[in-house]
């Protein structure tokens, strides 16, 4: 098996062999005409910069809890979305090329997808930092052109937050003077009803709504003051029962009174409790018994509150009269509410825009400006070459071999049994010495070398000497190149501005 | 058609005084001795990939049937296109047969497109082949021409004619062919170096009177087109193509092909 392969490989191969100046030539030809290409590619320079998305600015941070905007407003990752969108970049690209202003659809996305594709981003690690590199031949025109788009993405952020923050600003002058009018509307109905039913309003009891809500806001003031009467430093000796005796007792107090028999109770178990650990009992006592004036004014506060819920609930139902009475006054409170809402929300869009709008915010900052090296980063030329050598060599192998295949050729006497059913009598070994023709298989060789190297020979030669001859950019005197973008008004930037 | 037998065909001056490597024809005009010449042949796989090829030959004579339609020592050299290499084997099995003992051997240059065995022995422009078929009145003796090389007979192309290829159609080349193995015995053989079946019509002719065809192929350079091309004119206008009546030589391959694997020079 191994042998029948073997076999097969070698007959290949003495069938291309038997073509192989035609791979060389082939060869020869490819990669002059390659070599011819590589070396015209222009050189590749990169151009860098860094921005710095800074997370809180110190103005921002003096705005925190009061400014309508977010923490993710404008962060890192909104950076690197809206950086390359079409309109950032059709507006760099008709910077460029004023010519792209007119160019139709297909053409200009085509534009945006030649740019775009020569922009690469490195994204943000965490650090707030992006570097944004542009690959050009043109070294001032790839250092312009990031130029043009930290501009160009810095100057649309800056623009789309102060026109978001303007119309947040105008909806809520709206909603200001909207609802200025529907309070002063719901006063001015309360006030004539007031007028027209004066016993109405004179003799109106609590609501019970009202009572409810009382109850519940003296709870929480005096839960509150009761957490505020707690010592800060809990004493090593007080464990979990302790505690939550004490929380129990707290609980009945918004409840009940302290003559309340549960709440007698739990006084009695805690203070036993607390006997128990007799280093602590009278620092307890003294504890439990000294109440402070804020829990005395909270928990009378809850009980005038349970005392007016009563009353409402025991009270007779309300009038068709005192229900609207109670509408107007529910009415007019939100309204008030609602307005008062409003213009503390407009107070801070103007503070945001003073953070977030202003382009000397600090939000984006160009911590390293467009720089471009001065050796190219490609084309890397020894490896296309190299490449370029093993496809034509390649191609030259494909042809010899196509067209052996299409000749017919035999290069074993095998073949020939297996075609045409004839024995092979014998085989003859060629000798050269039996050539009978003008020239001899070394003369044919030489002079289809002799022809090759006449053919490619000034090819290559040329290539050589064109790739010798290419010489770095020399960064310096672009680095010193003073462009004015305004007066880019002829498409490509205006190199020959610089000196 | 039985094979002809020695008694029964004219010997068109062919007795076996005729053999004798004379330098002079019945005329008295002297004969140039012909020569030749194969380089290399000293070199001991060249011998012996033609004697595997004469071995081959021989064989298939003795393998043959005696009454078979065309005898098989009339050997047809030929390939499907030009310079595939038909003289050099036609001289290297010549220069072969040499080696045997008491065997004769004619080598007749039938290429009338290009007469290489003839300038190759030095009997280019001598009175040959067509002189003969034309009549002339020329006998067989007349065209046959020593050789250096002892048993070896040559018979040159001719003067060339624009009816070669009727000429070597006629009856009289059969007679002739008749004439030289009667006058050879049966320890003789004609060898028949002719062009190319693809560019010469009278190869076809000789082929109708060939009991044996050894058709050339060379390594890399002839197309299997024009084999099948070759193989099916003959086939259709020269008799059955079978493996009793033709065979192929694979020539120019090279030394790591050769069905001789041990040699030297010596």
């Amino acid at each position: 098996m191994a042998g029948s392969i073997f076999n097969i490989l070698f007959d290949e191969l003495q069938r291309i062999w038997r073509y192989r100046w035609l791979v060389i030539g082939i060869a020869a030809l490819l990669f002059t005409a390659a070599a011819a290409y590589i070396v015209r590619i222009p050189n590749v320079y990169e151009a860098s910069a860094q921005l710095f998305v800074n997370k809180e600015t110190p103005v921002s941070a003096a705005a925190h809890g009061v400014s309508l905007v977010g923490e993710n407003f404008g962060s890192s990752y909104v950076v690197q979305k809206t950086l390359l969108n079409d309109k950032n970049l059709r507006n760099a690209l008709v910077r460029l090329n004023p010519q792209a202003a007119s160019m139709d659809q297909a053409a200009l996305q085509k534009a945006l997808a030649a740019l775009r594709a020569k922009i690469r981003i490195d994204p943000d690690q965490g650090d707030g930092f992006i570097q944004i590199h542009f690959q050009d031949a043109d070294p001032v025109r790839a250092r312009d052109v990031v130029q043009l788009l930290l501009d160009q993405f810095i100057a649309a952020n800056i623009t789309r937050n102060r026109e978001e923050l303007r119309r947040a600003g105008e909806f809520l002058d709206q909603q200001i003077v909207s609802y200025a009018a529907k309070s002063r509307a719901a006063d001015d109905n309360l006030m004539a009803f007031a007028r027209a039913h004066p016993r109405v309003v004179s003799q109106a009891g609590p609501d019970a709504a009202d009572a409810a809500t009382d109850v519940a806001n003296a709870q929480s003031a005096y839960s509150a003051a009761l957490m505020a009467r707690q010592p800060t430093a809990a004493p090593a000796r007080d464990d979990s029962q302790v505690n939550a005796l004490r929380a129990r007792i707290a609980t009945l107090r918004t409840e009940y009174t302290d003559q309340y028999p549960d709440v007698v109770a739990a006084q009695r178990q805690l203070t036993a409790l607390l006997a128990a650990q007799s280093a602590v009992v009278p620092e307890v006592q003294q504890e439990v018994a000294a109440e402070p004036t804020s829990v005395r004014e909270a928990r009378g506060a809850l009980a005038a509150a349970q005392a007016r819920l009563r009353q409402a609930r025991q009270g007779p139902p309300p009038s068709p009269r005192d229900a609207e009475w109670a509408d107007l006054k529910k009415r007019s409170a939100i309204l008030r509410g609602n307005y008062e809402e409003m213009l503390s929300r407009r107070e801070a869009t103007h503070l945001s825009e003073a953070v977030y709008a202003d382009k000397n915010s600090g939000k984006y900052q160009v911590t390293s400006p467009p720089v471009v090296p001065p050796l190219p980063i490609g084309p890397n030329r020894r490896l296309y070459l190299l490449l370029a050598a093993v496809a034509a060599f390649g191609i030259g192998v494909a042809a010899a071999y196509l067209r052996g295949s299409i000749n017919g050729i035999f290069v074993a006497s095998r073949e020939l049994e297996e075609a045409f059913g004839l024995p092979v009598a014998g085989t003859v070994s060629l000798e050269k010495a039996w050539q009978t023709g003008r020239l001899t298989g070394a003369g044919r060789s030489l002079l289809t070398l002799a022809i090759v190297i006449t053919l490619i020979g000034p090819a290559a030669i040329l290539t050589v000497s064109r790739y010798m001859a290419a010489r770095p950019f020399a960064g310096g005197d672009i680095n010193s190149v003073q462009i004015d973008l305004r007066q880019a008004n002829t498409g490509i930037l205006p190199r020959d501005q610089a000196k | 058609m039985p094979r002809s037998g020695a008694n029964d065909k004219p010997d068109l001056g062919l007795a076996d005084a005729a053999w004798e490597q004379k330098d002079h024809n019945a005329h008295g005009s002297l004969k140039r001795i012909g020569s030749v010449a194969t380089p290399h042949f000293d070199e001991s796989r060249t011998r012996e990939e033609f004697r595997v090829i004469k071995r081959h030959l021989v064989s298939r004579i003795s393998a043959a049937p005696e009454y078979a339609a065309r005898n098989p020592r009339t050997i047809l050299v030929t390939s499907a296109s030009p310079k595939e290499g038909k003289t050099t084997v036609t001289l290297g099995l010549a220069m072969s047969f040499m080696f045997e003992q008491d065997v004769r051997v004619v080598l007749i240059d039938a290429d009338m497109r290009s007469p290489d065995l003839s300038r190759r022995m030095g009997l280019g422009g001598e009175l040959g082949l067509l002189d003969f078929l034309e009549g002339n009145g020329l006998e067989a003796r007349d065209i046959v021409y020593p050789t250096s090389v002892k048993g070896i007979f040559a018979i040159p192309a001719g003067l060339p004619r624009i009816t070669a290829p009727e000429l070597i159609a006629s009856a009289r080349m059969q007679q002739l062919l008749d004439a030289l193995l009667q006058g050879m015995g049966e320890s003789g053989f004609v060898v028949m170096d002719s062009g190319s079946v693809l560019s010469c019509s009278e190869t076809i002719s000789l082929a109708s009177h060939a009991g044996q065809i050894l058709f050339v192929a060379t390594k890399g350079q002839t197309k299997r087109a024009d084999i099948d091309e070759g193989l099916g004119r003959l086939h259709r206008q020269a008799g059955p193509i079978d493996e009793t009546r033709a065979s192929m030589v694979f020539n120019k391959t090279s030394r790591s092909q050769s069905a001789v694997r041990y040699s030297k020079k010596i």
